[in-house]
């Protein structure tokens, strides 16, 4: 049915389309190579080499982050003597999440999951979690507070 | 049936990773009859659940087309932690206008932080009810909620907790010792609900590939308890 045709739509609650994304901008994911609060309709930097989808950084960064929360999971896990606060597991997971999209490996990541497709990205990165464990648990765990001298 | 009578239905679902949070939530949903479903997921574990929406565009696109008529939309939020707060903001706004709906968000405690939360969620919590809307939370993070949240939910099932703090935390609401938080094998969990005054212990075991929720015991709370 041609627009002109349409039945008019029924009125939006002023509220409900106060929400509306195009009223609300700044709250998406920066395009690859965009200035930072620019929302994901825009496009790539003039110049930009085929940076990789905005769904691909954001597959590999969740899969990135999941794997390094997996890691220290494991090795907290392993050594429950580490006895990790469950929050400072997670920030650490946090921390090293914010350290790679620092130098944006998430856009290398991305472009490597694109070339060799989720299921070899994922067993690569379960992969190197696995041997990161292993590495772990052939370390003796770190002592707590060694035993005081007896007082004189 | 949407408006479910304008009962309060808020539950808690904690929980350390793999202790079976996202178990809890799935029989959740495959008992919902409601038709109204939201879904905050970051991991996108729960796409056969509702259409999966990768931008707000979308998400707003497809709920305000479905008018007043069921819908089920999974919305994965920025992975950008300061976007994926606003983000949530909006979200819990979006539903709160909507109306009417069942809110299902996972992972909260990458959004919801101690002593903050945004003013959409405080909303959704202290008001959602008047508006039709149900909510269910699940966090790895007890402690980061904050007393309005806990006062207000009608249940809540912890699964097994690692951290201490956070363990005394959804002990302190569920009314058991911290230490049968920390030491619940993966899968099982224990409840409380304000409709009853018993404690339930359970797990979820998996038939024919789907989750199911089994009851193990209940304990009647101490008088005390009940006030």
């Amino acid at each position: 049915m041609p627009p002109n045709d349409a039945a008019p739509a029924a009125p939006v609650d002023p509220e409900l389309a106060a929400l509306d994304p195009g009223n609300t901008p700044g709250l998406d994911d920066p395009a690859p190579g965009a200035a930072p609060g620019v929302s994901d309709q825009a496009g790539a930097a003039p110049g930009a080499s085929q940076p990789a989808s905005p769904d691909a950084r954001r597959d590999a960064a969740l899969v990135a982050r999941m794997g390094i929360d997996w890691i220290i999971a494991a090795v907290v896990r392993q050594y429950p003597v580490l006895s990790y606060p469950e929050a400072t597991r997670e920030r650490a997971a946090d921390l090293a999440g914010a350290v790679l999209a620092k130098h944006d490996l998430f856009g290398w990541l991305a472009k490597w999951r694109e070339e060799f497709q989720l299921g070899a990205f994922v067993v690569g990165i379960a992969w190197q979690s696995y041997q990161v464990v292993q590495k772990a648990k052939a370390t003796p765990p770190p002592v707590n507070d060694p035993p005081k001298p007896a007082a004189p | 049936m949407t408006d479910n009578k304008r009962r309060a239905s808020i539950v808690a679902v904690m929980g350390a990773t793999g202790s079976g949070k996202s178990s809890s939530i799935r029989v959740a949903l495959d008992a919902d009859q409601g038709g109204r479903v939201l879904l905050w997921d970051v991991k996108g574990e729960y796409l056969r659940y509702g259409v999966e929406c990768r931008t707000r565009r979308e998400l707003f696109d497809r709920a305000l087309k479905a008018g007043a008529g069921p819908f089920a939309l999974a919305f994965r939020p920025s992975f950008d932690l300061d976007i994926g707060r606003a983000q949530f903001n909006w979200f819990c706004m979006l539903a709160y206008k909507l109306g009417n709906v069942l809110v299902v968000g996972d992972e909260l405690h990458r959004v919801i932080r101690a002593g903050w939360s945004p003013a959409g969620w405080s909303m959704l919590i202290s008001m959602g009810r008047d508006r039709g809307v149900r909510v269910i939370a699940a966090s790895q993070r007890p402690a980061e909620f904050d007393k309005g949240f806990w006062d207000q939910a009608t249940v809540i099932r912890g699964g097994r907790l690692n951290g201490e703090a956070s363990a005394r935390t959804l002990a302190g609401v569920l009314m058991v010792p911290w230490q049968d938080i920390v030491a619940l094998p993966e899968l099982h969990w224990i409840q409380r609900s304000i409709s009853r005054p018993v404690i339930v212990r359970g797990h979820i075991a998996w038939r024919a590939g789907r989750p199911v929720e089994v009851v193990d015991r209940e304990i009647n709370l101490p008088s005390a308890a009940r006030g």
